[in-house]
């Protein structure tokens, strides 16, 4: 991963009037957490796309602040709200961090392979578990953790504790939570009860005309 | 059809449905979703109506979730009603519903199954919405 930089000031005005004026001027209101007092600062919409674009959403950069000397600061992102509808970023939660202590990040699951459950049964894959909550250092976190689901039959499941992640990462999600299972479709159950229950009821109906006449 | 078990006040008034709905906003189940465009109210019947045409269109297969759910009572008046005497009777169930708001969310099925599942649905509903996929 090259070296991502991005460059912010301290922001003054706070709350909701001074950050929609910044909005209006294409500058997002983004806090930095860290050991001191946390800061609240301006970044550039262009520079935090830039930054997801190439990094992803655990992207670890240097974050210059203009007018303080921060040195070496490591930056990563901690949390970032969006607009409902339009896309465009609304406000950016950072935290400053160090290379040197381990800390907590969620990481994308992604699957590849074609399950044979769902290739030549029909069943239905239920991705239950999209992100897995890891703790390790700043240099270790992977982009994703992937998941080979080919080996997957109708019932079967992968869990947590199935996970191969690489030495120094630990999992903070419970092991026998399961992530991926492949069912029996539902809909198709359910349709046939139904059809099943309607045919009882017009044979009642049917029995009870009969008896009436 | 849907409606609350049981609920502290039996009437509640109007109120005004102001600015977007940042809650309930993201797929969070689903890889296919359906998103309020619009601000309204919806009806527990067309929740329902809505619900039936995409499970009907998939057929086998998929799973479906509701992300909204009709809470908020609606009253009416018996018709040729002289005005006042109080308020009418409860009618109806509504989910009150902002723009951005996810509806609908489903998952164990194409693109393009999900995708026509959810115009189907989208013809049950009062407010204009939009197909969201995170494949």
């Amino acid at each position: 991963m090259k070296n991502l930089e991005l460059d912010g000031k301290i922001r003054e005005g706070i709350g909701k009037s001074a950050s929609r004026k910044l909005r209006k001027a294409d500058l997002i209101p983004a806090i930095l957490y860290r050991d001191k007092k946390n800061l609240p600062v301006i970044i550039n919409h262009k520079d935090i796309m830039n930054i997801l674009k190439h990094g992803g959403e655990n992207a670890i950069f240097q974050f210059n602040i203009e007018g303080e000397n921060g040195g070496n600061r490591k930056v990563i992102i901690k949390e970032i709200q969006s607009y409902p509808l339009k896309s465009g970023i609304l406000h950016v939660d950072m935290m400053e961090i160090s290379m040197d202590k381990a800390i907590m990040v969620n990481v994308p699951l992604s699957i590849f392979g074609k399950s044979i459950g769902i290739a030549n049964k029909g069943g239905i894959l239920n991705h239950l578990v999209r992100e897995i909550e890891i703790e390790c250092l700043p240099g270790l976190i992977p982009g994703e953790i992937k998941v080979d689901i080919s080996p997957l039959d109708i019932g079967d499941a992968i869990h947590i504790r199935d996970l191969n992640v690489a030495e120094g990462i630990k999992i903070l999600n419970n092991p026998d939570e399961p992530l991926i299972t492949v069912t029996v479709p539902t809909a198709e159950v359910k349709e046939e009860k139904i059809k099943a229950q309607e045919e009882v009821g017009v044979n009642e109906k049917e029995e009870k005309k009969e008896v009436k006449e | 059809m849907l409606m609350p078990k049981k609920v502290k006040y039996r009437k509640r008034q109007k109120g005004r449905m102001k600015g977007m709905s940042f809650r309930g906003s993201v797929l969070n189940f689903g890889t296919y979703g359906l998103q309020a465009l619009e601000p309204g109210w919806i009806t527990d019947r067309q929740i329902e109506a809505a619900r039936i045409a995409m499970t009907r269109f998939i057929k086998r297969g998929g799973k479906i979730w509701l992300r909204i759910f009709p809470d908020k009572p609606i009253t009416r008046k018996p018709a040729e009603t002289r005005m006042g005497k109080g308020k009418g009777t409860p009618e109806q169930w509504v989910a009150v519903v902002r723009p951005g708001r996810i509806l609908y969310e489903m998952e164990g099925v194409t693109e393009s199954i999900a995708k026509e599942a959810m115009r189907l649905a989208s013809h049950k509903l009062p407010i204009p919405t939009r197909f969201l996929s995170k494949a």
